[in-house]
């Protein structure tokens, strides 16, 4: 069921790349006073977790008004972080790299995960089911993609269900934020 | 520092040297990665045919005119992908099980395999045997009396690229796998977060009984001393507990710091301490980061001396960088930071001097007879030549490249002299210590 939920992901993402020339307007665009609240879910909220070996990322929220349930995406470059060479091949790197551990250090995968792509970025996103230092638990899910030796990382918090359109539409536009702003060093 | 002699190593890729006395001669084995996208597979003018970067010999026996005896080639693959990166070498009379006439070189064949050639005639190496099936290799330890490689290997069912199979090299033609090992979380069938994966170890054998594994590059990186007796007696199903059993201690390095090299120098009396009564001589280990992106566009990679005399407690006591603004650095192109040391324990330089390389800030010599107070006492950064290769970043979606000596990996030989590797295509240059350096060495 993962699977089929991933590859819907990946369907909406090649879709959402598709039209890259128009979001890539921005994630502040998207985002700020002009958005259209109908036809944006997504709020950008405080990046929450303590400082680590990369630069703190954005943060996105679907509350559940919006998605039916509270989704949260978080979302960074990892810069020099991947193998230049082969980029995200397996599913032990999205388990390595992708963030999970910012939210919990227990996470379990639900299955294989499945190729992904966003814009001209490939790698692989995972679902996993974490348990968090208070028992509860909850599903994520590892998104890692790769351009050249560098990274773009994604974990989203939240059971997506329906969601896969708008998830789908958050993550291309925050990549495309990121790959401008970090990949191609316009933010130097 | 002088330069004495260089070669161009036929302007491939340069990872680690290292110098090898066999007989009346001095060869230094030098492992490449792999070729550009430009020139994946250099010419060799010896064969004048393309070969992949794989590994130099060259009689530096006359270190003012190095000789080139040959290029073995590696696994086809640019950059990190190809090449031969790690070599050792041993005496086959120095191994329990070895042919004493046999002189063995291990190294690594891309990332998918191990090799021990017979270097005995240097310009004529045979392949003995291949230890294959890996996802990705690394910098290996071997022990040259025992036989016991530590093999920085990728297992296929583990979760990260890089972790050890310890192997019994001791005959290289039939070895004998011990165990696989790594840190809790990154064994096959594991959960949750995943340590950092491995760099590099160096063992000190039986008698010092301490394997030190260093873990990451340029983040995350970890100092782990291992007991090396229960390593090797320890169970070996890769559980946790298992892994754990024979692990005495490790130091987490800040998030912004890996540990490329991490060298130990135990039993150092420290002058300042001579007159207490508890403590006057303690044991170090040298921790080298390894600085990967181009113009400073990470936090400072280093060097970090730890003092480990309470092994349950290791700290870091002191720390060396080159000063960035002494050469505007972090604007010459390329990596700027630390990436190795020497690890020859050789008697002429342990414990008194150690050698960094440090990218486009060349070699540098530390004073390390304080490792409390390490002190820079000589440097050296070769010239560009025509085959120096360009580095480049992304300003503004485009590449902005520029050309800078990047210089790798450092080795010394017992007679003094160092070895220095560039991995923007430079070649090898041998140095020696000139002025008051000399004297910190004790050499005249």
């Amino acid at each position: 069921m993962a699977g089929i939920a991933i590859r819907t992901l990946l369907l909406g993402a090649l879709l959402a790349g598709i039209g890259l020339v128009a979001l890539t307007a921005g994630v502040a665009d998207r985002s700020g006073p002009t958005a259209s609240a109908d036809a944006w879910p997504w709020q950008s909220i405080a990046w929450r977790f303590p400082r680590d070996a990369w630069p703190a990322g954005r943060s996105y929220r679907c509350p559940a008004a919006r998605c039916g349930v509270q989704l949260d995406v978080h979302i960074r470059p990892k810069v020099g972080f991947c193998n230049c060479t082969t980029g995200v091949t397996d599913d032990e790197e999205v388990d390595r790299v992708s963030d999970l551990d910012l939210i919990s250090a227990q996470f379990t995968p639900q299955g294989a995960g499945v190729a992904v792509g966003i814009a001209h970025l490939k790698g692989r996103a995972r679902d996993y089911r974490l348990q968090r230092a208070d028992g509860t638990v909850s599903h994520a899910r590892g998104v890692a993609l790769s351009r050249g030796c560098d990274l773009i990382v994604a974990v989203v918090e939240g059971s997506i269900g329906a969601n896969e359109p708008a998830l789908s539409d958050v993550l291309a536009t925050a990549v495309t934020g990121w790959v401008r702003d970090s990949l191609d060093g316009r933010s130097r | 520092m002088r330069l004495v002699g260089m070669n161009d190593l036929q302007a491939r890729s340069a990872y680690q040297p290292t110098i090898h006395r066999q007989g009346d001669r001095w060869i230094a084995y030098i492992g490449h990665h792999g070729g550009t996208e430009a020139v994946p597979a250099p010419v060799n003018p010896q064969t004048g045919k393309p070969e992949p970067n794989g590994t130099s010999i060259v009689d530096v026996t006359d270190p003012a005119q190095p000789k080139y005896l040959r290029h073995i080639p590696g696994q086809a693959g640019t950059y990190e992908q190809g090449g031969a990166q790690m070599v050792r070498i041993c005496d086959g009379k120095g191994l329990t099980k070895g042919d004493p006439a046999a002189v063995y070189m291990l190294r690594t064949f891309g990332g998918e395999a191990h090799e021990i050639w017979n270097v005995a005639d240097p310009a004529n190496p045979v392949l003995i045997t291949r230890i294959g099936g890996l996802k990705d290799t690394h910098k290996s330890w071997w022990e040259c009396d025992t036989g016991i490689a530590f093999l920085v290997s990728g297992a296929p069912d583990w979760r990260v690229r890089r972790m050890t199979q310890v192997y019994d090299l001791s005959d290289p033609a039939h070895p004998v796998k011990i165990r696989d090992f790594g840190l809790p979380g990154q064994e096959p069938g594991s959960t949750g977060t995943v340590p950092t994966e491995l760099h590099g170890p160096i063992s000190t054998g039986p008698q010092g009984n301490r394997v030190y594994f260093g873990y990451g590059t340029n983040v995350g990186g970890i100092l782990q001393i291992v007991d090396r007796s229960k390593l090797l007696s320890g169970a070996k199903e890769p559980t946790a507990d298992n892994l754990r059993y024979p692990e005495v201690a490790r130091l987490m390095l800040s998030s912004w710091n890996g540990a490329h090299t991490v060298f130990p120098m135990p039993r150092m009396p420290v002058a300042e301490f001579a007159k207490d009564k508890v403590g006057a001589t303690r044991d170090f280990i040298m921790v080298v980061d390894e600085a990967i992106l181009n113009e400073c566009n990470e936090p400072r990679q280093m060097v970090w001396f730890a003092d480990v005399s309470i092994e349950s407690r290791p700290m870091i006591v002191s720390s060396y960088t080159v000063a960035e603004a002494s050469g505007s650095f972090c604007a010459r192109g390329g990596r700027f930071g630390a990436h190795a040391s020497n690890e020859s324990m050789a008697p002429i330089y342990y414990k008194k001097m150690a050698f960094i390389s440090f990218f486009n800030a060349g070699v540098r010599a530390l004073d390390v007879r304080d490792p409390y107070h390490p002190a820079e006492v000589g440097h050296f950064i070769p010239a560009i030549t025509a085959a120096t290769d360009k580095r480049c970043v992304k300003v503004d979606g485009q590449d902005r490249c520029k050309v800078a000596i990047q210089t790798n990996n450092v080795e010394t030989d017992e007679r003094g002299y160092i070895y220095i590797v560039d991995r923007a295509n430079t070649g090898l240059h041998i140095l020696e210590l000139t002025g008051s350096a000399r004297a910190v060495a004790g050499l005249r």
